[in-house]
C-alpha cells in the first residue's frame, strides 16, 4: 500500500493556500460586527490570492509531480493557475462596493469565490477525471451560490434555479462520459487513457466515442458553446454584476484549460470530429454576435458577446495546433481582462442609478467625475472586444486567426472576420451612447456621489485597462510564456 | 442462494411496478424503499457488500427521507388521473425510445472493455470490497477524497446563505 508524502503537497501548495485563506475569512466574518463597507474580508482574500500567485511563481518551472502522478504543476496549469487568480483579485475591487450597495451582505461571498478558485486549480493540474469532476464541480456548486446570493431579487433567483438546473444537468452528461471512458479504457487517468487511445482502432470502441461526445457536452456548458449556451444571458443578467464578469472570465477559462487538456494533447487530430467541431465554432460566433446586435440590455449584451469570444477560441480548439493553443491561452487571459472590464465598470452606479440598458449610458461621459473615469475605461475595454490595434483584444483574434491560416482553415478565419466586422456596431455603440448622446430627460444633475467605495473599483479596473493595454502593445513576454507552457504538455 | 435471489427479485420488480401503479405518493414511496431493499440483497449475493450498504444507506436512507419530506411539505394528495397520452408526450416517448434504441444498439455492438487492472473478482472477494475501497481512499484517491470535503463545504455554505431566515 503506498502512501502520500510530504513532497506530494508542494505541487498544491498555492491551492492550500487559498483553502486556508477562504476558511480564515470564515472565521472572521464571526469576530465583531460586520458594516456594510467593512474592508477586512476582502483584504484578506487579496492578500490570500497574492501569496498563492507568488507560490506559483516560485513553482513555476519547476515540473513538479504529485499524488501518484496525478497533479502536475507544469508550466500549463501554473499559467492558467495565474489567470484564475488575477480574475479573483479584480472580481474583489470591483465587488466590495457593490455588496454593500445591493445590501448582499453575505461575507461569504468572498469565501466561495475562493473555493471556486480553488475548484478551478485542482481541475486545472490534474491528470486525473475523477480529480478534474471534483474540481469542476467545487467551482460550479460556488458559482450556482454566488449567482443565487441576492435572495430578495426575482431575476437572480430565477437565473441561480436555472443555472443549477442545467448546470447539474450538464455535470450529469461529463460524469456519464468519464465513466464510458473508463469502461473503454480502463483508467481514469489521462496518460493512461491517451495512450491507449493512441492505438489503432481505439475509436472503432463506440464507448470511446460516446464518452468522448459526452465529456464535450459536459464542458462545452460550462464555456457556452451554441446548442449549450442557453442559459448563459439570463444568468449573466440576473447574477450579481461582479459575479457576471467572475463567471465569463475565470469560469471559460477553466472550461477551455480543461478541453485542451482531454482533447488537444492526446487525441490523433483525425478523430477530433473536424466537421462537428467547426460547425460549432461558426455557430457559436454568429449566434452569440448576432444575438447581442438585437439586446438592449447591457449586461445581456455583454453575455452573447461572451458567446461570440468563446466562438472565436472553438476557432483555435479546432485548429488543434501548438499555435493555436498558445493562442487560446493568450486570448483566455484578454479576454479575461477585457470581459472582466466592461462588466466591471457596469457595476459602478452613476447617480445612485444602476446602468441597465444603453439608455442608461446616455450622456455617462460627461455625468461626473467618476464616470469620466469610467467612461475612458469602458471605450477601452469595448474597443479590446471589439479587436482594434493596441489592445490586446487585438493580439489575441490576429493569434488565432493566423494560427487558422497556417493549418489551412481560410473559409473559418473568414466567418470569423466577418463576425468581428458585426461586433463592431454593438460595441461602438455603448460608446456612442456615453460620448454623443445627451441624457433625457435631463433630470436635475445632483452633485455626482462618488464614494470612496468606487475608488476601490477604478483602481482595478485602472490595472485592468493598463493590462490589456500593456498586452496588446508587448505582447511577446506573455506569448512567450504560453508557448513554454504548451510546450509543457505532451503532444 | 439461487431461491435467495429469484425471491428478492420477484420483490424488487413487484415494488417496483407498485411504485407506477399506486395512487397515493407515500405508499409509492414506500414500496420504493422495498425495492431498494431488494437490491442491497442481491447486491450482498454478489460479494458487493460495499455497493449493498450505500444502496441502502443513500437511496433507502437519504433519498426517500427526501422524497417523503418533499411530499409532506406540499401535502400532495391523489387526484385519480392517469397519464393522458397527448401528441407532445407520443411524440417525446418516441424519441426516448429512438434514442434508448441507438445506444443499447451500440453497447450490444462491439464493445472492447479496457484492461482490468489488479483488482479482478478473486482479489476483490479475498479482502472484500470495503477494506478495498477504503485502502484506495486512503492511498491513491486521497486527494480527491479530501477535495470532496471542500465540496461539502462549499454545499453547506450555500445552504445556510439560500436557507438563512432572517436577511440583514
Amino acid at each position: 500500500m503506498t502512501f502520500v508524502t510530504i513532497s506530494d503537497f508542494i505541487p498544491i501548495v498555492p491551492e492550500l493556500i487559498l483553502v486556508l485563506t477562504a476558511l480564515l475569512v470564515l472565521l472572521v466574518d464571526l469576530v465583531g460586527t460586520q458594516t456594510g463597507y467593512k474592508m477586512t474580508s476582502p483584504l484578506l482574500a487579496i492578500g490570500g490570492l497574492c501569496v498563492a500567485v507568488f507560490a506559483e511563481i516560485q513553482l513555476f518551472g519547476g515540473n513538479r509531480v504529485g499524488f501518484f502522478d496525478t497533479i502536475v504543476a507544469d508550466q500549463y496549469s501554473i499559467l492558467f493557475e495565474i489567470i484564475y487568480m488575477v480574475t479573483g483579485i479584480i472580481t474583489i475591487t470591483i465587488s466590495w462596493h457593490y455588496i454593500a450597495e445591493n445590501n448582499m451582505n453575505f461575507r461569504e461571498y468572498y469565501v466561495l469565490m475562493l473555493f471556486s478558485i480553488v475548484g478551478m486549480m485542482l481541475m486545472t493540474s490534474s491528470l486525473d477525471l475523477l480529480m478534474i469532476f471534483i474540481g469542476l464541480e467545487i467551482m460550479s456548486i460556488s458559482s450556482y451560490i454566488m449567482v443565487g446570493m441576492m435572495r430578495r431579487v426575482v431575476t437572480a433567483n430565477e437565473a441561480a434555479l436555472k443555472y443549477l438546473l442545467l448546470g447539474a444537468f450538464s455535470t450529469g452528461f461529463l460524469l456519464y462520459g468519464i465513466s464510458l471512458i473508463y469502461g473503454a479504457t480502463g483508467s481514469t487517468q489521462l496518460p493512461a487513457i491517451i495512450e491507449h487511445l493512441q492505438q489503432a482502432g481505439a475509436f472503432e470502441n463506440p464507448l470511446v466515442g460516446f464518452g468522448l461526445a459526452l465529456l464535450i457536452i459536459g464542458v462545452g456548458f460550462k464555456v457556452a458553446i451554441v446548442p449549450f449556451h442557453m442559459w448563459t444571458p439570463d444568468v449573466y443578467t440576473g447574477a450579481p454584476t461582479p459575479v457576471a464578469a467572475f463567471m465569463s472570465a475565470a469560469v471559460k477559462a477553466a472550461g477551455f484549460a480543461i478541453l485542451i487538456r482531454i482533447f488537444l494533447t492526446g487525441i490523433p487530430h483525425a478523430e477530433r470530429w473536424d466537421n462537428m467541431m467547426w460547425v460549432i465554432a461558426i455557430l457559436t460566433m454568429t449566434v452569440g454576435n448576432v444575438m447581442a446586435l438585437r439586446q438592449n440590455n447591457i449586461k445581456r449584451m455583454l453575455a452573447y458577446s461572451s458567446i461570440a469570444h468563446a466562438g472565436y477560441v472553438m476557432v483555435a480548439v479546432v485548429v488543434g495546433s501548438e499555435a493555436a493553443i498558445t493562442s487560446i491561452i493568450y486570448y483566455s487571459f484578454a479576454y479575461a481582462l477585457m470581459g472582466m472590464g466592461a462588466f466591471g465598470v457596469l457595476s459602478i452606479r452613476s447617480n445612485g442609478k444602476t446602468i441597465e440598458t444603453y439608455e442608461d449610458l446616455a450622456g455617462y461621459a460627461h455625468a461626473g467625475p467618476t464616470e469620466q473615469v469610467a467612461a475612458v475605461l469602458m471605450s477601452t475595454f469595448m474597443l479590446s472586444l471589439l479587436g482594434l490595434p493596441l489592445t490586446a483584444g487585438f493580439i489575441g483574434k490576429f493569434q488565432i486567426f493566423y494560427a487558422a491560416l497556417d493549418e489551412g482553415w481560410f473559409w473559418l478565419t473568414v466567418i470569423a472576420a466577418m463576425n468581428s466586422v458585426i461586433s463592431l456596431f454593438y460595441y461602438l455603440r455603448v460608446i456612442v451612447f456615453m460620448y454623443m448622446k445627451e441624457r433625457i430627460g435631463a433630470q436635475q444633475e445632483k452633485e455626482s456621489q462618488t464614494s470612496v467605495s468606487s475608488l476601490f473599483a477604478i483602481t482595478g479596473l485602472l490595472a485592468t485597462a493598463a493590462g490589456i493595454v500593456y498586452l496588446g502593445i508587448f505582447p511577446n513576454d506573455f506569448v512567450q510564456l504560453a508557448q513554454l507552457s504548451v510546450t509543457a504538455i505532451s503532444f | 442462494m439461487l431461491l435467495t435471489f429469484y425471491i428478492l427479485g420477484t420483490v424488487s420488480v413487484l415494488s417496483a411496478l407498485g411504485v407506477l401503479v399506486c395512487r397515493s405518493p407515500v405508499y409509492s414511496a414506500m414500496s420504493l424503499v422495498c425495492s431498494f431493499f431488494c437490491l442491497g440483497g442481491i447486491y450482498i449475493l454478489m460479494n458487493v457488500e460495499f455497493v449493498a450498504v450505500i444502496q441502502i444507506l443513500v437511496y433507502a436512507g437519504a433519498i426517500l427521507v427526501l422524497f417523503l419530506f418533499v411530499i409532506m411539505l406540499l401535502n400532495i394528495v391523489p387526484t385519480g388521473e392517469s397519464v393522458r397520452f397527448n401528441l407532445p408526450v407520443l411524440i417525446a416517448f418516441g424519441i426516448a425510445v429512438g434514442l434508448f434504441a441507438q445506444i443499447s444498439g451500440l453497447f450490444l455492438g462491439d464493445i472492447q472493455f479496457g484492461p482490468k487492472d489488479v483488482y479482478t473478482a478473486e482479489a476483490i472477494s479475498e479482502e472484500g470490497s470495503i477494506g478495498l475501497i477504503g485502502r484506495l481512499l486512503y492511498g491513491e484517491f486521497v486527494l480527491p477524497f479530501e477535495a470532496i470535503s471542500i465540496l461539502l463545504l462549499v454545499a453547506v455554505i450555500g445552504a445556510v446563505i439560500i436557507g438563512k431566515r432572517r436577511l440583514n
